[in-house]
């Protein structure tokens, strides 16, 4: 694995109609963090979601690397305790080495999973992988 | 009776073991204590810690950052209506 490298990436904060409707930027990974929460890794336009409250601002706070799909669920199986999506695309979140982690799993044809880390947890995140 | 590991469904994320989580109490102040600073002494420290179904606040720190409310037995760690 590569170390992860920060991400440059925009989070939104709107009613979760307005997450739903939004017009990403074509293929740019967009994690649901919750209901009404997105994180995009992509630069994102104020008026992309039709929401006139939406906060959109740029966050830099998280390290992502890309990671080939049988090394990773070599490391999920080892890692992480609770039910992976089989389904993809897909996006999960929770405890993986004891560290907050968001998974995003990449379309059919594409077989990476990403790995995203909260900056301050990188460090381990690359010790508890090795 | 059975105490269960403490697993818990998030309705964004799913089912996550209770590490995953941090609880917060509703706090609950007996109608006797009047005096403001009294009232804030017992909602800090006197914690109710009941036998039996409370309602809880948990928030989910390493997944969605949001906080649920459940119902939980603490005799048995059951959650009605959680597929934890």
């Amino acid at each position: 694995m590569h170390a992860p490298e920060r991400l440059h990436c925009t989070r939104i904060v709107a009613t979760p109609t307005a997450l739903d409707t939004a017009a990403w930027p074509g293929g740019a990974v967009v994690l649901r963090v919750a209901a009404d929460e997105a994180l995009v890794a992509a630069p994102v336009e104020l008026d992309v979601v039709s929401d006139p409250h939406a906060i959109v601002e740029p966050e830099t706070a998280f390290c992502g690397v890309w990671v080939e799909v049988e090394e990773a669920l070599a490391f999920l199986e080892r890692e992480c305790d609770w039910e992976l999506p089989t389904e993809r695309p897909a996006f999960a979140q929770g405890a993986v080495a004891g560290l907050p982690v968001k998974l995003w799993f990449a379309a059919d044809g594409d077989d990476r999973v990403l790995f995203v880390v909260p900056a301050p947890f990188v460090v381990d995140f690359v010790e508890r992988w090795s | 009776m059975t105490i269960r590991r403490l697993r818990i469904s998030c309705p964004h994320c799913g089912v996550r073991a209770v590490e995953e989580f941090v609880h917060g109490e509703i706090p609950t102040i007996p109608e006797g204590i009047v005096e403001p600073e009294a009232r804030d002494l017992d909602r800090a420290f006197m914690h109710t810690n009941a036998e039996g179904v409370v309602v809880e606040r948990w928030f989910h720190a390493f997944g969605c950052r949001r906080w649920l409310t459940l119902a939980r037995d603490t005799r048995t760690n059951d959650i009605p209506d959680n597929r934890g």
